[in-house]
Parts: structure tokens; sequence; C-alpha cells
């Protein structure tokens, strides 16, 4: 059963009781709310992703409460745990959606050691994926959603999650958070595609959420093997190149941008070695989006 | 230690200094042609090591020894002449090894 089959009241109470037992990619995690205005948003942004049957385990538990006292009359506010702990300082009402989003990925950063974890967006053309690891402020959001829409699967927006004992990527398809003006180069980019909302005044400035493709829900239990890797560099004004990087240098900034290389030992620079062993390895510079998809559709053709 | 008056132990000069490396199973390698990635399990550090840096490595986890035996060991392996040059060289391989904790000095 997918979230959407849930009439909206049955979803209300489920959030509000023993909660909603959720997939998304390898991770079922168990959702409790009881704040304002998050059902309807979550609703929107899961509707096809797969409810679990009780019982199971959850790898996860996240629950949003509305903090008492005085404040919340003034200025209400929302707070995430996690396994029942807080990690976050409260914020503010309105922005439920984004907590719980920024919530997840913490969970995943700090537990799912069971893969080697890259900041990177995360695509799939022709049965290979292409790695697009970056630090904030690189683009990698917004291109990764600019490729989506033109038919590339999405496999993750945040994480490039790769299996220790094969190699191969787990798709992770989640909501894509766009900030301040990626948000209208991607509308403009592709005005067919689904936002939500737009979240002023967050840690990260202006967020919208773009929904998720509903092929890429489907396919979330689709692994693919590594094909490229590319490390994307927007920078205003400048002209797209494409220039491929040597293994070693790939390597040294694949190590340096995994959430956890360092914890899991060997494990962690053996799925490195392999993961550079089996990709052609790049740096883009762009600053046009129609250029750079045109350049990497030529290279995932050839 | 020279000079203090206090006698401490043999001295070395530096290419007597006898070098050991860790056993076989703790390094794990990737190669690339001339680089070399390394990981060492015993510190679960990673190193990137050029490839005549790599080389000097090699030969000591093969056999402990001093920078002239590593140096004359690579030598006859390569065929290539040994100079004083090399000899320096290979002193300051062992050095920068030593330095990341790659290698320490055998017992003597």
């Amino acid at each position: 059963m997918n979230l959407a089959e849930l009439p909206g009241e049955a979803l209300a109470r489920r959030l509000e009781g023993k909660g909603i037992l959720l997939q998304t990619g390898p991770f079922t995690v168990r959702i409790h709310s009881r704040v304002e205005g998050f059902t309807q948003q979550f609703r929107r942004f899961y509707a096809s992703f797969p409810v679990v049957s009780e019982p199971a385990i959850a790898d996860f538990h996240v629950r949003l409460i509305m903090p008492g006292g005085i404040r919340r009359r003034w200025r209400p506010q929302v707070l995430l745990l996690l396994d029942g702990q807080e990690v976050f300082l409260p914020y503010p009402l309105s922005h439920a959606f984004p907590l719980f989003e920024w919530g997840l990925n913490w969970a995943i950063a700090m537990q799912a050691h069971q893969y080697l974890m890259l900041h990177s967006a995360a695509v799939e053309t022709a049965g290979k994926v292409m790695l697009l690891p970056a630090w904030p402020g690189s683009g990698k959001s917004t291109l990764c959603a600019a490729l989506v829409s033109r038919g590339w699967r999405l496999f993750s927006d945040e994480f490039g999650l790769v299996r220790i004992d094969d190699g191969l990527l787990v798709p992770l398809p989640r909501p894509t958070p766009l900030k301040n003006k990626s948000i209208d180069v991607i509308r403009e980019f592709a005005p067919g595609l689904e936002f939500g909302p737009a979240f002023h005044g967050t840690r990260k400035g202006t967020v919208a959420h773009l929904r998720t493709p509903d092929a890429s829900v489907a396919q979330a239990h689709i692994t693919a093997p590594p094909g490229w890797l590319v490390f994307p560099r927007y920078q205003a004004g400048v002209p797209l190149s494409l220039k491929p990087i040597a293994r070693p240098q790939a390597f040294l900034k694949l190590a340096n941008n995994s959430f956890n290389y360092q914890l899991l030992g060997l494990h962690g620079f053996q799925a490195v070695t392999r993961l550079v062993r089996h990709c052609d390895c790049y740096i883009l510079s762009y600053s046009d989006l129609d250029e750079a998809i045109i350049k990497l559709n030529q290279l995932t053709d050839t | 230690m020279a000079g203090d008056g206090i006698v401490d132990g043999p001295e070395h000069t530096e290419a007597e200094t006898r070098w050991v490396a860790p056993e076989k199973q703790e390094l794990h390698w990737e190669n690339w042609g001339k680089q070399h990635a390394l990981y060492d399990a015993r510190s679960g550090e990673t190193h990137l090591l050029a490839e005549q840096t790599a080389r000097v490595l090699q030969q000591l986890v093969a056999c402990p020894g001093t920078a002239r035996e590593v140096m004359e060991a690579l030598c006859s392996e390569s065929g290539e002449c040994c100079d004083e040059q090399s000899l320096e060289h290979s002193a300051r391989l062992l050095r920068q090894l030593h330095n990341v904790g790659l290698i320490e000095k055998a017992d003597t």
C-alpha cells in the first residue's frame, strides 16, 4: 500500500497514534506527528511511497512534537525527536516539513554505516549511476533536479549509498530540497515539476522541495553499478568544461567527501577504491544547465 | 647522546639505521600507475604514495634494512646504477615514511 491510499483522516490518526511505517529506499522509518500542517505536506511529498505493514522493525524512529509552555501561544515551535532524543533545537512550527527532511538525513548519516555514504547526488541512466559528489553550494541539487527533469532516474539528491559487499549503488529517492536562487532556476528550466511551498528563513535560506518522481520511487529497490564520477562546480558565467581527472585525485576527493570513510576503516578504503576503479572521473564546471545536460548526455551515450 | 657527556647507547649514522615496515597483511594497496593508495590497518590511516616511495616501502616489507640495503635492492631489481645521490634519495624517502608512521626503526 502507498501512502496516498490511506485516507487523510486515517493517516492523521496513524501519525498521532502508533505512527506510520514508511519505506524510503532501503530504510524503514516510523514517523509520529502531532504537528499541525505537517500531515498534509507529508502526504503530498510521500504519496507514492510504500507503507510497511505492521509488525515491522524500523531503522529510525522520527517524532515531531510541539513543545509546551507559553511560547506555544505566541511563537509556536516544532521539535524533532530521533529515537526519542532531541538532536536539533526547535524550529518554527511552519518549518516542520524541512525539519523532518533534515532530521531524517541526519539519522541516516549518523547510523547507516552498513553503507559507504557519500555526500552526493546520484542519478541513473542506461543502467549505470552517475555520482555527483559535492559539498553545499556546488550546484549538486540543481544539476540533479535538472537531470531528473530530463528523464534520468533519481537515486538520491543527498546520499550516494554504496553497498559494501558488492559496490552497487542503492537508491534512496526522497524530495529534493532546492535553495534560494536554485528554486527559480529549476522552475524556469522545468516548469512541469511539482514544487511544494517555499520555506523562508530556514538555516539554509529559502527552501522549496521538489516532489520525487513516482517512477523513481517505484524503482527504489533496483540497485545499479556506478558508471561515472562527476564532481560538479557551479560558477556564474564560467564556460562549460568537463575535464577528466586522474584516479588518485578522484580517490582523495571522494574519500574526503564521504560521511563515514574513516569509520568504515578497511571497508571504506576498499569501497572507495573499487568505485574509482569502475568509474570514469571528471570535474564539471558549469553555469548553464542546458549545456551541462547536453554534455552529460553525450558522456553517457558514448 | 653526543656532546652532553651522557652515554645512553650505541650511536648510528642515518645510513646505518635499520628500518622495519609493518607486516604485509597490515597494508592494503591500490595501484594507479605511478600513484599508489595505501591503507594502513594498524592506524586506520590512508596514504597516497608516489611510485618511488611505494617501492621503498614494499622493499622494506619484503626485508627490513638500512637505506643503503634498500637502495641496493631496488637498483638491483631495476638494473639502475646506484650512487650517493640515490642513497640520499632513499634515506629521504625512509625519513618521510617514518614521519607518517609507516615504518619504524628496528630494535638494535
